[in-house]
């Protein structure tokens, strides 16, 4: 069998256990070594409403959640009518036969009824457990290793008792004999095992950013609680103490930010994670770090809209203030990783960066990457890299805090260090760190902190570039919109339009040389961005050379511009 | 050790005669007497006049941002436990802008010494009302009086959950070196208020007007006693000065170190642990 891929939707009432069905049969397919992305909905109400979970897995990476679907479970009529439109022709229908009977007017469709209902209730005597017998249907189409979801589910239901599970172990064999019995080993669906031989990690942005920090080897969080963020400083709450670590809730924003970099003073990796309301309150503290140099790393998970926004829903409108929020000449460095799995690397790399050139590091991450899981290979703890502070050797004396040198980065000594003593202060300062207010003073400092941003380039991948870069028709795009921006591209060039692909990942300092060369060599570029003002055309547009058309792809829609919306717009631009 | 090599060779910015220059005085006295090394103290600060003090000492010093030096002591005392914090500040980076922070750090009870030097008034600003500053005070922003009732810092710290609370007054330097000492070797969060007079912009509060509003905390005061020290506390004539209150109660360095699983693998067994739970 040929690696091929297939988008999953699984629906029903929430409460049904839709939610649960998808995470086991994720978490299978994850260990079975495919790549994997999810997304989910249900209702904000505890109980009632609709519920969705979808899952797409394919043997080769995969860059977004998918448009049409090949495989529906609607548990009820309701699923099928909202859902039944998603298919693609061809696709298959998985229905509940026990609930209710499609209409027959899809032709075009494959359908599969399983009474899931009646089997659970007839056959194991426990209603509640058709989502398991679903989940062993399920499987078994897709070809998923059973003895996977075997070992899954007695380690879920470990506390409960050995009733419990056996119950649930009888669910997953009822539903995974079904389809072999009396579907006779339905073959269309199933998926060639994956050749892959990584470690994969299953997780959402939120926790591939919490254990990317892990993985770096940081270990003091400061946080305060706000939407879509806080799920960073849970994990951290959960994990940290067990290397030796604190998470420490504060009582707001400011000072979440200002516990980072006292700690960061102090000698030890820290970092802080937030939204943009958060963001907008730590500006202040954000040009304290720049001004005592002090590593630090913010993790800002985007959410829409200025003042409370819609807190739950996604865009990528923070571009501006990461990069240019705060009063001064500030300098700092903003990441935006293109996808869950580089949430986990770009946050290694913030803090190499921060430790390193001794500022802070903004990781621009999003609502939708926040919720939606990936599949992220597991690195090899000893082999990632670790940059660490350039430290005093304690020989050479006087020792001054902020010597300027060709780098502009200067040795420092952590408290504790004898013959290292210093202040530090938000004021302007001499080599020394004495409080100065002459011009020629200001003007060498400030020139010696903006130095260290020409090591960022050594430090960090600036962009990914795609598709042909021979094309005269580009795309341009920052973070996120990344996925939505390399699955179009492929499908464009089937329609006959070659198209050149730029993901920026680092926003600050602005690699502008390297995006007009990009664009210097096209005919049209469509930027493409989660805001409203196009954040990142406005920092390029009228810069390219004359004759080059630029084509805005804004969005505040409140999820994430999807491949569909690209092509459109590439195809419209390159006419 | 000495007095002397906890100075460092900046000259203070401070007018001649602020009080400012008293809680200096006792500081550097009280650090001899600690005994503790330069290299292990960390002097943090916010923003105002008697905020630039950690310029003024040879140990490691953070001059921070107005309002927030709490918070960065709180960092600094759950990264290192090792290190000696000492916060210095004044009433409005204290008790205004900072206020939020200050009551946080007190119900935490962290193991921070806090010295405000409490003029009543800004200071570095030129002269504005200040939380501190008494109804009717005339300033540059209330040429007409103020119309706001002050804050009383020392009933504030008691009833946040400072565990160690005393009221000082910068004519007496001998004074506040025994309130320093004392708040030094107390295990939590210890603000000493010290009547620092403004001699610039302040004529209302004086170190003479200061000093006849002074009484000394009766010989019999149960420190660990909350209604006797807060009756001290908001004596409506008197500045009661010495210790008002003193209790022990867990510091919060402690209570996040007794989260900590120590095991003898290495946090990348543990990592790789986190790690195996997420596949």
């Amino acid at each position: 069998m040929a690696c091929r891929e297939m988008v999953v939707r699984i629906a029903g009432e929430a409460g049904e256990g839709v939610i649960s069905t998808g995470e086991l049969l994720t978490r299978a397919a994850s260990r079975a070594c495919f790549n994997l992305m999810t997304f989910k909905t249900f209702p904000a109400e505890v109980r009632g409403g609709h519920a969705v979970f979808q899952l797409r897995i394919s043997c080769v990476s995969v860059l977004t959640q998918g448009d049409g679907l090949d495989l529906l479970v609607a548990m009820n009529l309701d699923s099928w009518q909202r859902h039944g439109n998603d298919l693609l022709p061809g696709a298959t229908l998985v229905y509940d036969s026990s609930a209710y009977t499609p209409p027959a007017d899809r032709t075009d469709l494959r359908m599969i009824g399983i009474p899931f209902q009646a089997l659970a209730r007839d056959e194991l005597e426990f209603e509640l457990g058709k989502n398991i017998v679903a989940v062993g249907a399920i499987a078994e189409l897709l070809g998923l290793p059973t003895e996977l979801l075997s070992a899954m589910i007695t380690t879920k239901f470990a506390k409960k008792g050995d009733v419990v599970i056996q119950k649930n172990l009888s669910g997953l064999d009822l539903g995974v004999s079904y389809v072999r019995e009396r579907l006779g080993g339905e073959e269309a669906l199933k998926l060639a095992p994956s050749e892959c031989t990584d470690r994969l990690m299953l997780a959402n942005g939120n926790e591939a950013i919490a254990l990317g920090a892990m993985a770096y080897g940081a270990k003091h969080f400061f946080g305060y609680p706000i939407t879509p963020a806080s799920e960073i400083m849970e994990f951290m709450a959960l994990h940290l103490p067990k290397v030796g670590g604190a998470m420490v809730q504060a009582e707001d924003e400011i000072a979440s930010l200002v516990m980072a970099i006292g700690a960061s003073f102090a000698g030890v990796p820290a970092m802080t994670a937030t939204s943009g309301p958060g963001l907008s309150l730590m500006s202040e503290a954000l040009g304290l770090a720049t001004m005592i140099e002090a590593p630090v790393v913010i993790i800002d998970v985007q959410r829409s809209g200025p003042s409370t926004g819609m807190p739950t829903k996604h865009e990528q409108s923070d571009l501006y203030i990461a990069s240019f929020g705060g009063h001064g000449d500030a300098p700092r460095v903003v990441l935006a990783p293109l996808s869950v799995r580089d949430c986990f690397e770009q946050t290694i790399v913030a803090f190499n960066v921060a430790e390193s050139l001794q500022l802070p590091v903004i990781v621009l991450s999003d609502q939708g990457m926040a919720v939606r899981t990936e599949t992220i290979p597991r690195p090899a703890l000893a082999e990632v890299t670790r940059h660490g502070r350039l430290l005093w050797d304690g020989i050479r004396t006087p020792f001054h805090r902020f010597e300027v040198t060709e780098s502009g980065i200067s040795p420092t000594a952590i408290p504790g260090t004898k013959g290292g003593e210093h202040v530090v202060s938000g004021l302007e300062q001499n080599e020394e760190g004495r409080p100065r207010y002459d011009g020629p003073t200001h003007i060498a400092m400030t020139a010696k902190r903006f130095r260290k941003l020409e090591r960022v380039s050594d430090l960090v991948e600036s962009a990914v570039m795609f598709g042909d870069q021979t094309a005269d028709v580009g795309v341009l795009t920052w973070g996120s919109t990344a996925g939505s921006a390399m699955e179009a591209t492929p499908a464009l060039e089937h329609r006959g339009i070659k198209v050149a692909g730029m993901a920026l990942r680092l926003l600050a300092p602005f690699p502008q040389a390297d995006v007009l060369a990009f664009m210097n060599a096209r005919r049209v570029v469509v930027i493409a961005e989660g805001n409203y003002q196009g954040q990142l055309a406005s920092l390029v547009e009228g810069r390219q050379r004359a004759g080059i058309r630029v084509v805005r792809l804004t969005s505040v829609t409140g999820v994430p511009i999807g491949a569909g919306e690209i092509i459109t717009a590439v195809e419209e631009a390159a006419r | 050790m000495n007095a002397s090599m906890y100075k460092s060779a900046v000259k203070p910015t401070w007018c001649p005669g602020c009080g400012d220059f008293g809680v200096l005085a006792g500081i550097t006295q009280a650090l001899a007497e600690m005994g503790w090394e330069p290299e292990n103290v960390v002097a943090v600060s916010g923003i105002g006049c008697s905020s630039r003090f950690p310029f003024f000492l040879s140990t490691y010093g953070f001059h921070s941002i107005h309002g927030r030096a709490v918070p960065v002591a709180i960092g600094m005392r759950i990264a290192r436990p090792d290190l000696k914090v000492v916060v210095f500040g004044g009433d409005g980076d204290g008790f205004a802008i900072g206020g939020g922070h200050f009551l946080h750090g007190a119900r935490r009870n962290v193991d921070v010494t806090y010295v405000i030097m409490d003029n009543h008034i800004y200071g570095l600003t030129k002269g504005q009302t200040s939380p501190t500053s008494d109804l009717k005070f005339k300033t540059k922003s209330t040429p007409y009086g103020s119309v706001e009732p002050p804050i009383n810092p020392v009933q504030i710290a008691i009833c946040s959950g400072a565990t160690y609370v005393a009221r000082g007054f910068a004519g007496d330097p001998k004074g506040l070196k025994d309130l320093f000492v004392r708040g030094m070797r107390h295990k939590g969060f210890a603000l000493i208020d010290v009547l620092s007079p403004c001699v610039t912009y302040n004529r209302v509060d004086t170190f003479k007007s200061f000093k006849e509003r002074i009484a000394a905390i009766p010989a019999d005061h149960d420190r660990a006693d909350l209604s006797a020290a807060l009756t001290l506390a908001t004596d409506p004539e008197r500045f009661f000065t010495g210790v008002l209150f003193e209790i022990q109660r867990p510091v919060f360095e402690d209570r996040v170190e007794a989260l900590k699983g120590y095991s003898d693998r290495s946090w990348i067994e543990v990592v790789e642990d986190v790690f195996d739970s997420m596949s």
